[in-house]
């Protein structure tokens, strides 16, 4: 999953520029497309501008909403956190530095965001190779992945491989595939973290990980998942710098 | 809005409200899932404003292509689960349904909206609006129109530009 230069002109994704434009692609399409489209310039114009035309089309069909829903949306951004670099919520006080090193990675993680193909793919066919055992967390990662709102992006890891995560804000749950990450001292261990307000741990996964996806349950709160080098076991808080955050958008 | 103020998206709303709810209404057809939608696509305006960028567009492109993504892929979720979509409540929304749009301002583009759908071909107009306001993938309109893979996406295309220099689109 190296998107560098290669792949800039591929014929056949190239020619998904109106279907993407008019959503008229399904997911693994529209995936593929935001990836070719990050590295040709040309297309990124192209989609700004037929996108500028195509939604001129409401013009046709604008309707007077029910005049209730106003106050309703009032209401719900009232409870709604924004995310992203304008969010500016002042970490807590007692927080240690490293701690605030991890939030401004965060946001910058959140800003730069990349959405990967190679995450969806993969996770298909290692779900194909489950065992029965472990049926019900397949079916718990199945729905995510199949959530309407299910959305993928994925980070590079510091030291290699690449994070990808699919997230489902209506089930609360985010499915982690972590592809060719590097195998590490016995007396260390992988960590996963949800990181918000607090951060919290997400699971150790050892020092060998293979791509196999992981589900992560409890995302309330969280607007990434990172993950850290930590002694084997754990830790209860991160000791070091993360090597990669995924937003969850 | 970006940076948290509530004046700011309340007039936003006001804007926009009319076109993200007509727009919603006319792919998910339902008043009830058109009103839930097109609330949830406002609070996510609200909560993302951060990772609107002026240089790929203006914030009403932006605003109605999250709007639009959201129709589409409630429409796509009801024909996947068979139709046994869950009703919501908000039953009581159709009779305080407003088919008045309000803004004059609006019928003005709608005509001219009008006048340059009819400058395109008709398979490229059927391919446009079925993939618009229809919520049909690309597969799907070439399968209904009987028409080959290659052929769609590109009347698609054809039609978008045609469209777009009819209207004179600035990107």
């Amino acid at each position: 999953v190296n998107g560098n230069g290669n792949d800039t002109y591929n014929p056949d994704v190239h020619a998904l520029i109106a279907p993407y434009v008019l959503d008229a692609v399904d997911d693994i399409e529209r995936v593929a497309f935001e990836r070719h489209m990050a590295v040709c310039e040309a297309c990124q114009l192209e989609v700004a501008e037929l996108r500028s035309a195509a939604v001129r089309l409401v013009d046709d069909v604008a309707v007077g909403p029910p005049p209730a829903m106003r106050e309703r949306v009032m209401a719900a951004t009232r409870q709604t956190r924004q995310v992203g670099p304008g969010q500016g919520v002042a970490p807590a006080r007692a927080e240690a530095g490293a701690t605030r090193t991890w939030r401004r990675r965060t946001f910058l993680a959140v800003a730069a965001a990349i959405v990967a193909l190679g995450a969806a793919a993969a996770t298909f066919t290692v779900m194909g190779n489950r065992l029965d055992q472990e049926r019900q967390e397949t079916a718990a990662v199945a729905e995510v992945l199949a959530a309407p709102d299910a959305q993928v992006s994925a980070e590079d890891i510091q030291g290699g491989g690449r994070a990808s995560v699919v997230f489902s804000e209506s089930q609360g749950q985010a499915v982690i595939v972590l592809d060719q990450l590097p195998e590490i001292p016995e007396e260390q261990a992988y960590q996963l973290w949800y990181i918000g307000d607090e951060i919290r741990s997400a699971g150790v996964l050892g020092s060998s990980v293979d791509t196999t996806p992981v589900l992560l349950g409890d995302v309330q709160g969280a607007d990434a998942i990172a993950l850290s080098v930590e002694p084997s076991g754990g830790s209860d808080q991160p000791t070091t710098e993360p090597i990669t955050a995924v937003p969850l958008q | 809005v970006a940076r948290g103020d509530e004046g700011a998206f309340s007039s936003l709303y006001d804007l926009v409200a009319s076109r993200v709810y007509g727009l919603v209404l006319r792919v998910v057809r339902d008043p009830a899932q058109a009103e839930e939608v097109a609330q949830e696509a406002l609070v996510d305006v609200w909560r993302r404003a951060s990772a609107f960028d002026p240089d790929r567009g203006s914030a009403i492109t932006w605003v109605l292509t999250l709007a639009h993504r959201r129709a589409v892929d409630r429409v796509r979720s009801a024909q996947a689960a068979g139709d046994r979509e869950r009703k919501v409540a908000a039953r009581a929304a159709v009779a305080e349904f407003d088919q008045v749009t309000d803004e004059v301002s609006t019928r003005l583009e709608q005509q001219q909206v009008r006048r340059c759908m009819g400058t395109l071909t008709e398979l490229q107009r059927e391919a446009v609006t079925m993939a618009y306001y229809g919520g049909y993938t690309y597969r799907q309109v070439a399968d209904l129109l009987a028409v080959p893979l290659p052929t769609i996406k590109t009347r698609m295309r054809d039609g978008l530009v045609r469209l777009r220099d009819c209207l004179g689109v600035a990107g």
